[in-house]
Formats: structure tokens, C-alpha cells, sequence
């Protein structure tokens, strides 16, 4: 499978809530970087440390994060997504447009995602 | 058509070329009349930047802060009609210290084939801020 289907095919288990199925797409010593300041960012090292990312953000969004690919590129070697992010939290609302870039390691496994948002202050906004 | 093989992928090497020989003009020129800038971190040089005024303003802090010294190792282009991205090494010197970090540029084009928004990331954000601050 192309690193573009494998990506929308992670984008869509995220959107079903099935973090179970998303184990197998990265490396066990995955690198994830968060940007911004509010209170999830950071870097997360591990596939163990980034599902407690993923498990505190939708904790706190109340689930309602929803990913929606605008566009896919891929290499061998690179992924670049472009992604509109929606959620809703204590009444204020998150719609940003993310540039999303993950390193793909040889046997095809995630190892490293960094991103930025077009709007920045309304990510932190959402978050604090 | 395969990604890597793209026309837009001659823009973004252009714009490449063009920053690396310090020719501002020649970057605005990969760009339309209205080009937005995401600058990812913290401190002098992040934030978001609109229109060709404010582009060159954020120019100008880069290449004075770095004396000229910036410079975009492309390691690799990605492109379909509507989008792009850019994997690079950005180097540069300032005040004695050195940054080396590899980088992601995204980038949206619009239907003229120009770029219009555009996204700069870094692998390791702690290394870039410290580079960029003014304290020593």
C-alpha cells in the first residue's frame, strides 16, 4: 500500500475513535513534536507517551476532534498532509488548517511527525 | 502523474534556488500578490506573516540575523496540483552558534501555479528558538 492510502487509512480509524488500530503505524520509538503553548505541548518519545497524547486530547476535546485530509502527499521516505482540524471545548471552537510532515522509516512504520497550523493563537486558545 | 514529477515541483526548486542566493525578488516571484507565511516556535521571527510587505520584513530579520548565512538543503519535493511540501536541512551561523536542522516546508498553490500559503516547520523547534533568540 502507498504511503498516501496508508495515511488516509490511519486518518480514518482516528475518526472511528479506534486508537487500538492505530498502534501498527508507528515505530516503537516514534517522535512527536506539539507545537504551540498550551498544555499538550511538547515532544512525545514512544509509541507509549504519544497514545497518552492522543488519549488526553480527546479526553479533553470530549472526543469531538475530527481530522479531515485536504491533501496527502507522499514519498518513500516522507508524508506531508494537509489537514483541517475541527473540535468543540467548553464551548470554544478549534478549525485550523494543520501542514503535517511525518518521516517514514524503510519497513514503512512512522517515526517522526511534526506540524503547524495556520492559526497557531487559536490552537493555544483551544488547549488552555 | 507521480508526485515527484509534478510541474509545480519546478516552482518550489526555483524558490529554493532563489532563496539561496539571497534574491528576495526572485522568491516573491514563485509567489501571487498575497503570499501568507506560517513561521512555527516562538520569538522574533515566528508568527504568521501576510502580503509581499511583510514577507520582506521577515526576509530581512532572517538574513540579518544570520548575515546572509541561511541557507535550504533540499533533500527532497512533493507536489500535486493543489499542494506541495519541501524536505530540507536548514543551516545558518549567528553570534558563533550554528544551527543544522531538518525541516518541512507545506505549501498551497493557487490555480495560476504561484504559491499562496505557505507553512515552514522544524524537526526540533527547542534548537531553532534558542537560535533565533537574542539573548546569548
Amino acid at each position: 500500500m502507498s504511503g498516501a492510502a496508508r495515511a488516509q487509512e490511519y486518518v480514518d480509524a482516528f475518526g472511528k475513535g479506534d486508537l487500538d488500530a492505530l498502534t501498527e503505524y508507528f515505530s516503537d520509538n516514534v517522535l512527536w513534536h506539539v507545537a504551540g503553548k498550551h498544555q499538550l505541548s511538547g515532544d512525545y518519545r514512544g509509541r507509549e507517551a504519544l497514545f497518552d497524547y492522543f488519549a488526553k486530547a480527546r479526553e479533553l476535546s470530549g472526543g469531538s476532534l475530527r481530522l479531515e485530509p485536504e491533501s496527502i502527499l507522499a514519498s518513500d521516505g516522507h508524508i506531508a498532509m494537509f489537514m483541517r482540524v475541527t473540535g468543540e471545548r467548553d464551548g470554544k471552537q478549534l478549525d485550523v488548517l494543520m501542514a503535517e510532515v511525518m518521516k517514514v522509516a524503510p519497513d514503512g512504520k512512522w517515526t517522526e511527525f511534526w506540524a503547524v497550523a495556520d492559526d497557531q493563537e487559536s490552537v493555544d486558545k483551544f488547549w488552555s | 502523474m507521480k508526485v515527484a514529477e509534478h510541474p509545480n515541483i519546478e516552482l518550489l526548486r526555483a524558490g529554493v534556488n532563489a532563496f539561496n542566493s539571497g534574491d528576495v525578488n526572485a522568491v516573491l516571484a514563485t509567489w501571487n500578490d498575497q503570499p501568507i507565511w506560517h513561521q512555527g516556535g516562538d520569538g522574533p521571527i515566528a508568527g504568521t506573516f501576510r502580503g509581499r510587505e511583510e514577507y520582506k520584513d521577515y526576509w530581512n530579520r532572517l538574513q540579518q540575523r544570520t548575515d546572509g548565512t541561511m541557507k535550504l538543503d533540499a533533500l527532497e519535493f512533493l507536489a500535486d496540483d493543489g499542494h506541495g511540501a519541501i524536505i530540507f536541512e536548514t543551516t545558518a551561523e549567528r553570534k558563533g552558534r550554528t544551527l543544522r536542522v531538518t525541516s518541512a516546508y507545506a505549501v498551497k498553490f493557487d490555480d495560476q501555479g504561484k504559491q499562496k500559503e505557505g507553512w515552514y516547520c522544524v524537526s526540533d523547534q527547542v534548537a531553532w528558538d534558542r537560535f533565533w533568540a537574542d539573548e546569548s
